[in-house]
């Protein structure tokens, strides 16, 4: 059984990592993916100077999201005795968790209930209620 | 005019490239060829987009009412010709542009036409391409000075005064050198960040404007 994580940084993440950790320790065979997306559009606009410093700052943004959130929790499962990898990538939230969840063919993926509030996502709606709406794989949220 | 000719001779020597690739082009900015591995670079779309905005303004908004004034409607036409074999032009430079350009160790990338000429002239074994480079940035801070700010604070007078009537042109030109001091010698980064943004709105603004000319205007259309 392979399990996809999503986290978003904060602690209801961690509810979504607990949870998950939970499910497999029922199974004898688990291996969870810890993903963490950036959030990041391909047509937005940027300035000439943000262009040129582009690359370098993606790396910086994978490196600090690997430091402060994916590596510590892939580190932590690994000492609970599960088998887990990370993966961090830019993009759509919701798209991207459910193109790894679908390429890596997992059976669920977990995510931690919506944190964004406000007039933004009652525009555009949350990241975790637009991955429910259109996952290829079947959606665990968290409260 | 030899804008025109250089942009004819690109046509022919790539056989219409601007053409035969259109369908291309627009896949490719709509994000047709990314690779999912290159999330988080500058995306086909970002790219153009902030090339147009260095673009858009004196030559395609003030330059075609100048040149509808002087020629006539006729003017129109030629423009639009001149436009079509422009695009050949554009993909020969950006081409060039990204051939000869630098990629620094710490992850920045700069380039320009000063890198392509004596990258190039290198290359080919010919002399000079230093010191064309050179006058290639001289000519640019020149056309910085006589397009960009002489023209542009001309135009904006004449626009000004034909709401509020005469008035001095140096008290216009002291406001935006005050303005653009604060820019760049101020270092009020915000302003410039801010006027780089709304220049795909501007260009939306534009076009809504000219129809809006037009609908009000249309007995007088044919």
């Amino acid at each position: 059984m392979k399990l996809v994580i999503g986290l978003d940084g904060q602690s209801s993440g961690k509810k979504a990592l607990e949870f998950a950790t939970g499910v497999a320790a029922n199974s004898e065979t688990c291996e969870l993916i810890v993903v963490y997306v950036i959030e990041w559009s391909p047509f937005s606009f940027q300035t000439a100077e943000e262009n040129a410093q582009r690359h370098k700052r993606r790396e910086e943004e994978i490196s600090i999201a690997m430091e402060r959130v994916v590596d510590p929790a892939v580190a932590a499962l690994k000492k609970a005795g599960h088998s887990a990898k990370a993966i961090v990538r830019h993009g759509d939230v919701a798209d991207t968790i459910d193109e790894i969840a679908h390429s890596e063919g997992a059976s669920q993926i977990v995510v931690a209930r919506s944190s964004a509030g406000g007039l933004t996502s009652r525009l555009f709606g949350s990241s975790t209620a637009n991955l429910v709406m259109n996952a290829r794989v079947p959606v665990t949220v968290v409260a | 005019m030899w804008l025109v000719v250089g942009a004819t001779i690109f046509t022919v020597y790539f056989a219409g490239v601007q053409f035969r690739f259109f369908g291309h082009a627009i896949s490719l900015v709509k994000g047709g060829y990314s690779d999912p591995g290159d999330a988080g670079e500058v995306s086909h779309f970002q790219a153009p987009a902030t090339a147009l905005s260095g673009t858009v303004g004196l030559g395609n908004i003030a330059g075609v009412t100048v040149a509808v004034g002087i020629g006539g409607p006729g003017a129109t036409f030629w423009m639009i010709l001149a436009g079509l074999l422009g695009m050949a032009s554009k993909f020969t430079e950006c081409t060039l542009g990204v051939k000869y350009r630098n990629e620094y160790p710490e992850g920045t990338v700069s380039g320009g036409p000063m890198y392509c000429i004596s990258k190039g002239s290198d290359e080919l074994g010919l002399p000079g391409g230093k010191i064309l480079a050179v006058l290639f940035s001289v000519f640019c801070i020149l056309g910085a000075l006589g397009g960009g700010n002489m023209f542009q604070a001309n135009q904006a007078h004449a626009q000004i005064t034909q709401i509020s009537g005469d008035f001095p042109g140096w008290i216009t030109g002291l406001f935006f050198a005050a303005l653009v001091f604060a820019v760049i010698v101020g270092g009020i980064k915000s302003i410039a960040r801010v006027t780089e943004k709304i220049v795909p709105f501007m260009g939306i603004l534009h076009v809504g404007a000219a129809i809006i000319v037009l609908i009000v205007n249309f007995d007088m259309i044919g």
